[in-house]
């Protein structure tokens, strides 16, 4: 050390230890070999969490969370402000590419056997964190305050308010009154704004301290072989997860300017009127599933409990199923209640978008 | 410390190429999304604030002075003996408003105890520099402060 | 396993569950699509094809009744149910006006509206837009104010020359939606389809009072409006382009980084270890 110059790096590190934290976290962090482009999602994740938190920055420069005012305030950032409709696209799209990219996330997970002890907690924090998002969403869809924010707020507040026990006080609480109305602006706002990107950060940190505790999974094998070959994290998976990340980037780029207005039906357009229910109010599409279930099943008690049950089930995922067998197709009974899943979700989505 | 002696990658031409074509390609990608950014925090051209402002002429009395807003900055209107002269209404020290002294005739600043003449020159107090003189027209009884 | 047999389960449950929610239909159409008297029977299959069959105003929306009561007797009881039948031609206009206010109103102001007062037999609503059945559609200014139809009671040119001013105006507001619908989709046209459609239906009410004089007014007010229209029209469609444009640049970019960033060993400097 002492025949060393003391240049810049060199004092910063005495002080910081940056170099260390490189070593551990980018050059000497090693991966096993077979990891696959599915494990770039996460990193894929991260980068559309910066993109909201960035745009929903931008965004709130110019938006104004006042019933008399935020329709308009909204229209004039999609029409006026320079660029004001690509930073808003860019938030919009961006909200469901997360939702997309999380569900993909979860899935080759699943696929994978990842979330199997020791990491039970990483599927948990991970569930947790698609209901952090979509409560975003939710929240996001407020703002406007469009003909179709009031009214898609409404129906989906009702809903909670339809959890037996504790709905009705959620529901009064963030509506801010008996029914959906300028007083909901407000907290949806601050829900959105501040509540739930702290819990979404707070999340992010505790998942992914658990993945660099426990290490990263590695894909099961049908015949288990010895894995001894790693690859470094930097710059081998660095490059990759760039790759993946700037490929789905390409579609999602695809989708925001060719397809602009995919997530806009008439209703977006219309200022919100508390006495004119539009023809057809729907749910976003991530909601569309569960929405469907509810308008099939005649007791809405019922279907919300049977919503619950089913959700419950999926964060306890890893504590139900305990089986020793990863692989897949291993797992014959496992793989059929995946497919029927996800076939039933596709489905219900499908039949809902109708 | 035993690995810092470990020698460092080998440097080849090819992969100083690469890494500063990469670096520059970052360089430049970064360009467009701050193009966008700058462009969209630019604030609005003084949007609906007026250029012109007008005042009666009659109802400004001698050594009197009537606030005016001029492209969405106060400024004032005083008359005095020899001229209606008009002035930026911010302190050139540290941009609080003047108050207007009919009594001292001056303008006072309220904030570090500046002191302008009524043409803007410094009297007193910590300012560097007069305030701005604005453009007065006088014409068919009304006061036009400001260029069209 | 457990977890697999809870989800499938819980999927079993969404899949079963489902209840059919049959539409009921109405007493009215389920009655008198098999009535034997074609003049009875024919209406529902007319209705069908309406403009009302596609926003959804049934038998009821305008002859009263109740269509959930199976009994005939019951269902088109004046007093139980709310029975009008048919208008008298007289009576139209506040027959069709429950819904069609404003022409309704536009039309009371017209010639036709005060001498049918005085018991003048004249063109009511059902003369032009159902002169053959219940399949009432959007009416075509061409196809209603023809020489032939007008002649029966009036000096032939004068519908020609309303037919003439109305046709243009008509022509001129499609061409301004043309433009909107070529944009839909791609940028956000609200407040010009608002517009617009402001624009169409004054022109429809205004049509109404047959006062050639008050029509030319409006229609040349209309046409300065138009005339805005087309100019916004052409902005957004530029803007539009622009956005395009600039989408193809951004996903030829993304990808591009993202092949280079998958083929990072060709320029990143090679390990020795």
């Amino acid at each position: 050390m002492s025949e060393r110059p003391e240049h810049a790096d060199g004092w910063l590190d005495a002080r910081t230890g940056w170099r260390r934290i490189v070593r551990s976290q980018l050059t000497g962090y090693l991966l096993p070999a077979t990891v696959n482009r599915w494990y770039s999602l996460g990193f894929v994740l991260l980068i559309f969490v910066a993109l909201q938190f960035l745009t929903g920055v931008l965004l709130l420069i110019y938006y104004v969370p006042d019933a008399r005012f935020a329709f308009e305030s909204v229209q004039s950032i999609a029409n006026e402000i320079p660029f004001g409709w690509l930073i808003r696209l860019l938030h919009v799209h961006g909200a469901s590419a997360m939702v997309v990219v999380m569900l993909l996330h979860m899935l080759s997970v699943v696929v994978m056997g990842s979330y199997k002890s020791p990491r039970e907690l990483h599927w948990v924090t991970g569930c947790l964190l698609l209901f952090v998002a979509l409560g975003l969403c939710f929240t996001g869809y407020v703002l406007p305050w469009s003909q179709l924010s009031f009214w898609a707020t409404t129906v989906g507040m009702n809903l909670v308010g339809s959890v037996p026990g504790i709905g009705l006080a959620i529901q009064k609480a963030v509506q801010g009154g008996e029914v959906v109305g300028p007083a909901t602006l407000g907290r949806t706002f601050a829900l959105h704004i501040m509540v739930l990107p702290t819990a979404m950060l707070a999340l992010i940190v505790t998942h992914l301290y658990l993945v660099r505790f426990s290490g990263i999974s590695a894909p099961p094998r049908l015949r288990p072989v010895v894995e001894a070959r790693k690859r470094h994290f930097f710059p081998d998976f660095v490059f990759e997860d760039l790759a993946v990340a700037f490929s789905v980037l390409a579609v999602f780029a695809a989708v925001l300017f060719f397809r602009p207005h995919l997530y806009f039906p008439p209703e977006a357009f219309e200022p919100a009127d508390p006495f004119v229910t539009p023809e057809h109010v729907k749910p976003e599409w991530y909601f569309l599933a569960p929405y469907q279930v509810l308008r099939w099943i005649p007791n809405k008690t019922l279907g919300i409990a049977l919503q619950i049950l089913a959700v419950t089930a999926i964060v306890l995922l890893p504590f139900l199923d305990r089986g020793e067998r990863v692989h897949i197709l291993r797992r014959p009974l496992f793989l059929a209640s995946l497919a029927l899943v996800v076939v039933a979700l596709v489905a219900l989505t499908a039949v809902g978008m109708q | 410390m035993e690995d810092e002696k470990r020698p460092g990658p080998r440097v080849t031409r090819r992969g100083v190429l690469g890494t500063g074509l990469a670096a520059a390609a970052g360089c430049a990608g970064l360009l467009g999304p701050g193009f966008v950014i700058a462009r969209y925090l630019a604030p609005a051209a003084a949007g609906g604030a007026a250029a012109l402002t007008e005042i009666p002429l009659d109802g400004l009395g001698m050594w009197q002075a009537q606030r005016v807003q001029v492209r969405g900055r106060p400024g004032f209107v005083v008359r005095t003996p020899d001229a209606i002269v008009g002035v930026d209404g911010a302190c050139t020290h540290l941009g609080c408003i003047v108050h207007w002294q009919q009594s001292r005739r001056i303008f006072f600043c309220p904030c570090h105890g500046g002191r302008f003449a009524p043409d803007g020159r410094v009297l007193g107090g910590p300012v560097p520099g007069p305030l701005p003189a604005l453009d007065v027209t006088v014409s068919r009884g009304k006061v036009v402060v400001g260029k069209a | 396993m457990r977890g697999g047999f809870v989800l499938a389960l819980a999927v079993a449950l969404w899949w079963v569950c489902p209840a059919v929610a049959a539409e009921v239909e109405s007493s009215c159409v389920s009655c008198h699509a098999d009535e034997e008297d074609e003049e009875l029977a024919a209406p529902v299959e007319e209705w069908r094809h309406s403009v009302h069959a596609e926003a959804g105003v049934s038998c009821d929306g305008c002859h009263g009744g109740n269509p959930f009561e199976e009994d005939e007797e019951l269902s088109m009881d004046e007093d139980e149910a709310g029975f009008l039948g048919s208008p008298s031609w007289r009576e139209q206009g506040s027959f069709c006006g429950s819904c069609h206010g404003d022409i309704r109103d536009s039309y009371a102001t017209s010639v036709m509206a005060s001498v049918i007062e005085e018991g003048e037999t004249v063109a009511v609503c059902t003369t032009c837009h159902m002169p053959e059945g219940h399949d009432i559609r959007p009416a075509d200014t061409a196809e209603i104010l023809t020489e032939d139809r007008c002649s029966e009671c009036h000096d032939g040119q004068r519908a020609v020359a309303l037919r003439e001013v109305l046709v243009d105006l008509d022509a001129e507001i499609a061409h301004a939606e043309h433009g909107l619908e070529a944009l839909r989709g791609r940028i956000d046209t609200s407040s010009l389809d608002r517009e617009v459609a402001s624009l169409r239906q004054r022109a429809v009410v205004i049509a109404h009072t047959y006062d050639l004089e008050r029509i030319s007014q409006v229609a040349d007010g209309a046409r300065a409006r138009l005339a805005g229209v087309d100019e916004t029209t052409e902005a957004l469609a530029a803007e539009s382009t622009f956005r395009r444009r600039l989408g193809f640049g951004v996903v030829l970019t993304l990808s591009l980084t993202a092949a280079a960033a998958a083929r990072w060993k060709t320029f990143y400097p090679r390990r020795t270890d």
